[in-house]
């Protein structure tokens, strides 16, 4: 009795303990020979990251010997098990979903957070506007309503624009409707319905067959949008009619943390062709180099992500301000031409956010 | 840019003390262990209304040796070909070779430059037959920077600066650079004595931790 007490109360304490230092919906599962941490940290963008600080901030606790393993959520879903230390990967299985559902809560154990994140766009190279930018800053949430459906919503404060016509008033920034799941171990599926980022509105499906110890990875993502835009405090729409269809496949090579992503389809407007990719991850940064080839033309270009500094500016027990986790930029060396674009959901798609949870990356 | 095996980045600037400036950005990235990926953009304040920010230019460097006690680096400069203005394009091989002496550090360097460059017309639709043949000096009329064989040497007598003679295949010129902190490098050049130009670089390894995550290891230490 007194032993089941002690357990309890340490798992009580780990909660705490991660829960004070910013990760959230902190679950422990005590098993026989394991001590299993669910959590979902959303300041990061390296679930690796998060692990290493988690085992620092645990580095004290004596676990009689029991094996210490993570779970980390992603939008209020596990993604799988990694020991800690060697971050050897292991899909879920039945009991810790179980568990994990009778304890999930997806309003208590999250903070309400207020994300800076700032919304460039430019175009260079004009003669008589040499140097055109957009420059707003959105202050946004995501608020979990049930398992895995959370809503993302925000004010967009234009700073800089000489870019467009679009005024400088007050806007809505992209606000949708976003579901997440993991149905069986290693197929992903996100849903999103509203408006997002690159003036697009619509339903934007996507799905993902990533065994996370495995370089191997395919995926689906689909769309129907329109086009949207807000000016001077009215909403205008055109129809809901731009079909984007594209398949994928992405293999992780076995140095350098580089990927190779070969993707084709129907891209936004219409666009039918296909796109490479070659992409390295150093952890808090992502550099990539693109070529995409379709009907409108041909280009090359490079993309960049990375988190904002400083991340948590202020964390309280129930408030959170912080900087993006995640800052995304692509140029594109034809900079007028859509050639194989994608418009921006204002969430990593799960190619790029499965990436980081590949096993091989944390090793 | 790799320091040992950490991937870095690097932010340069070039400021030239002439009546017509042409400023260089330029970032770099160690994308792999063997290459490195550079986008530079030449600015031209006083001629800003007429192009704008000026020429934006991808470029790699591929490192095809590494440096051995008996051998040399050697790294392949390569401008992916299709730029329709190709005036900052460069393929050129360099071989450096650093040698220890008691008096300090001798880094020797010589490459060869190629004088053509494949650019891009811009009157067809489709990619590859747009692109076409054309001898560099001729295009840039005239100018043969990076054309044919260079070379400099650079004598480091400390390990956080050094002094340097160089030749481009144009202009012989000379400088002078320190290394103030790792992260930021300052260079004073001046191009066969008439011309003088700054640079400063910041370095940063790409594989840096998050701020939460090294706050809290330092605060373990």
């Amino acid at each position: 009795m007194t032993f089941f007490l002690a357990l309890g109360m340490q798992a009580q304490h780990i909660e705490e303990k991660l829960y004070n230092a910013g990760l959230e919906n902190v679950q422990v599962k005590v098993e026989r020979d394991t001590i299993k941490v669910f959590f979902e940290h959303r300041e990061f963008r390296n679930s690796f990251h998060s692990m290493e600080y988690a085992n620092l901030l645990l580095a004290d606790e004596e676990f009689d010997g029991k094996i210490l393993v993570y779970i980390p959520l992603y939008h209020n879903t596990p993604i799988g098990s990694y020991t800690a230390g060697d971050f050897d990967f292991k899909a879920l299985n039945k009991d810790d979903r179980k568990f994990y559902k009778a304890e999930n809560n997806p309003f208590k154990d999250y903070r309400f957070h207020f994300r800076l994140n700032p919304d460039i766009a430019a175009r260079f190279g004009y003669y008589d506007h040499p140097f055109e930018t957009k420059i707003n800053l959105i202050l946004d949430t995501r608020i979990y309503l049930a398992p895995g459906l959370s809503l993302q919503t925000g004010i967009n404060i234009p700073i800089e624009n000489s870019l467009d016509n679009q005024d400088k008033s007050l806007r809505m920034a992209p606000t949708m409707l976003h579901y997440f799941t993991q149905p069986l171990p290693g197929h992903f599926i996100g849903v999103s319905a509203g408006s997002f980022y690159s003036d697009r509105y619509g339903l934007d499906v996507q799905y993902r067959y990533a065994r996370l110890d495995s370089p191997w990875s395919f995926g689906l993502e689909s769309g129907i949008t329109g086009y949207h835009w807000q000016n001077a405090g009215k909403f205008y729409t055109r129809d809901l009619s731009d079909l984007y269809a594209i398949a994928d496949v992405e293999f992780r090579l076995p140095f350098d943390d580089l990927s190779i992503r070969l993707s084709a389809g129907q891209f936004l407007f219409e666009d039918v062709g296909a796109r490479a990719d070659l992409i390295r991850q150093y952890g808090v940064v992502d550099i990539g180099l693109y070529g995409s080839v379709t009907e409108i033309g041909s280009t090359l270009g490079f993309q960049f992500a990375f988190s904002l500094f400083p991340g948590n500016i202020l964390r309280g027990k129930k408030l959170e301000l912080r900087t993006t986790e995640e800052f995304r930029w692509e140029y594109s060396y034809n900079n007028e031409e859509p050639v194989a674009k994608k418009y921006r959901l204002g969430m990593p798609r799960l190619a790029d956010m499965l990436r980081q949870y590949n096993s091989v990356f944390g090793k | 840019m790799f320091q040992g095996n950490v991937p870095m980045g690097c932010f340069l600037k070039v400021l030239p003390l002439n009546l017509t400036p042409c400023i260089f950005n330029n970032l770099r990235a160690g994308l792999t262990s063997f290459m490195d990926v550079n986008l530079s953009i030449a600015h031209r304040p006083l001629l800003s209304d007429k192009i704008g920010v000026g020429d934006r230019q991808l470029d790699f460097r591929f490192r095809l040796l590494k440096e051995a006690r008996f051998r040399p680096s050697v790294v392949l400069g390569i401008t992916p070909p299709g730029s329709v203005s190709p005036v900052l394009s460069h393929d050129y091989l360099v071989a450096t070779k650093n040698i220890n002496t008691s008096i300090g550090t001798f880094r020797i360097t010589g490459g060869y430059g190629t004088p053509y460059l494949i650019m891009r017309r811009n009157d067809k639709h489709n990619f590859w037959q747009e692109l076409k043949l054309e001898e560099k000096a001729e295009f840039r009329s005239g100018n043969n920077y990076l054309i044919g064989f260079f070379g400099g040497i650079t004598y480091l007598p400390v390990d956080f600066g050094g002094v340097m003679i160089e030749y481009n295949t144009t202009t012989i010129n000379a400088g002078a650079f320190v290394k103030l902190w790792d992260w930021l490098h300052l260079q004073a050049y001046a191009y066969e004595g008439k011309k003088a130009a700054f640079t400063i670089a910041a370095n940063s390894p790409l594989n840096f931790k998050p701020n939460t995550l090294r706050k809290h290891e330092k605060s373990l230490e």
